[in-house]
């Protein structure tokens, strides 16, 4: 055996922890080895200085200080089991605190929120009919009909296809007083060189009598358009 | 020195009674127990005083914990890692804060660099050499060397293989062997003066 594996040996040798041919091996190198043999009293030294340190021990009152903490975890644990009063059973149970709050929203959206349940359409016959304010009690409500009808408000379309048909009928009456004029200059040479109406404003005379020539057919547009 | 068997029953006996409430019995397992926990525990962590408080620490949670103890193993197993887990908790709350304490590190270089010069109080010397150890192999070695625990023993505490707690401790000594040769040698050569194999002495 070389001098470094005896050495890696040497704690465990000088233990007594080696056994058989290993321990035998050891013991022969280091009967034959100076270096080794060195080794091995420092080891040996070692140990004894090891198995010679100080034992550690507690202070004096150790064992009634941990007496004195386990009395107070006692009492900490008796009070809690048999003296301590049971908190009240919706605040003491944390897990029951959100779906309580959630019914608190619920009720508060009910009441000041969207659904107006106590006012809808279906149920004011009751209160309009001028009798008592408690429904249940008054029979009348099986044969009352309900004096307010509810009307359905114009959606924005309608409103929109109405305004669409206001400006039509305006447009159309618009072209008649135009037809209307233009066939009055032509037969009297009544007007001024200029149209009256908005869209001729800026056409001279001269083109607006050649339209004049064509009215016939921008009439015929006109109501195809209408 | 009572068999390891006889411990174990007397161990189990104990703790049973003190699951069922009887005091004196925890009294006497504390007694048992209060200065091989801390003779671990103060090499592990260096300090008297926090040593003891983790030893406290150690027992309370002993008793609070007194219904979940399994009678399959050893008591000893039970409260040995109780106490480890506590003590490494306490190292690594410290390896946390290090970078902080720089002066902390030279002030122990500098004390292990006196003491080794000292002709004497080797054990003060030894001390502080094994106070440099990592922490796995100071563990397995204060285990085995300064409880003088079987392998078998520290490898439960440890939750490591059997193997791995040999190699460990043998690591540590021979770390250990390293720091204090120099120290050894001349102690060795005063004390003795001769190179014969102390085996044979």
């Amino acid at each position: 055996m070389r001098c470094r594996r005896v050495r890696s040996y040497l704690s465990a040798y000088c233990r007594g922890e080696l056994t058989g041919r290993r321990q035998k091996a050891v013991k022969e190198h280091i009967a034959d080895c100076p270096e080794c043999r060195r080794e091995e009293a420092v080891v040996w030294e070692l140990n004894k200085s090891i198995g010679n340190l100080p034992q550690q021990k507690v202070s004096d009152d150790f064992n009634s200080k941990l007496l004195d903490r386990i009395a107070q975890e006692r009492f900490k644990e008796t009070r809690t089991k048999a003296y301590m009063p049971k908190r009240a059973p919706i605040f003491g149970q944390t897990k029951l605190i959100p779906a309580f709050v959630s019914a608190c929203l619920v009720l508060a959206f009910v009441m000041f929120g969207g659904v107006d349940f106590v006012n809808s359409p279906e149920d004011t016959y009751m209160y309009t009919d001028g009798g008592s304010m408690t429904p249940e009690l008054d029979d009348r409500y099986a044969t009352a009909q309900p004096e307010i009808t509810y009307q359905k408000p114009p959606s924005s379309l309608a409103a929109h296809t109405q305004q669409a048909w206001t400006f039509k009928q305006k447009l159309a009456q618009a072209n008649r007083m135009r037809n209307l004029m233009n066939r009055l200059a032509s037969q009297n040479s009544f007007g001024t060189g200029y149209s009256h109406t908005p869209e001729d404003q800026l056409i001279p005379a001269s083109q607006n009598f050649n339209m004049r020539q064509t009215t016939g057919s921008v009439q015929t547009r006109m109501v195809s358009g209408n | 020195m009572e068999s390891k068997e006889t411990e174990k029953q007397i161990d189990h006996d104990l703790i049973r009674r003190v699951q069922e409430g009887d005091m004196v019995a925890f009294n006497k397992i504390a007694t048992r127990y209060k200065d091989r926990l801390m003779n671990v525990i103060t090499r592990m962590i260096s300090s008297q005083q926090e040593a003891e408080d983790i030893v406290q620490e150690t027992f309370m949670r002993v008793y609070q914990h007194r219904d979940s103890f399994d009678f399959k193993h050893c008591f000893s197993t039970w409260i040995y890692t109780i106490a480890l887990n506590l003590a490494r908790n306490e190292l690594r709350k410290r390896k946390r804060f290090k970078f902080f304490d720089i002066f902390d590190l030279q002030g122990k270089e500098g004390e292990i660099a006196v003491e080794m010069k000292l002709p004497s109080n080797l054990g003060k010397a030894i001390e502080n050499a094994m106070a440099t150890l990592p922490e796995k192999y100071k563990m397995a070695f204060v285990l085995r060397d300064i409880q003088e625990l079987p392998y078998e023993e520290i490898a439960k505490i440890m939750n490591i293989p059997l193997g791995t707690v040999k190699s460990r401790v043998n690591r540590a000594r021979a770390m250990l062997r390293e720091k204090l040769k120099p120290r050894m040698e001349e102690y060795n050569a005063l004390s003795k003066g001769t190179l014969l194999p102390v085996s044979l002495l």
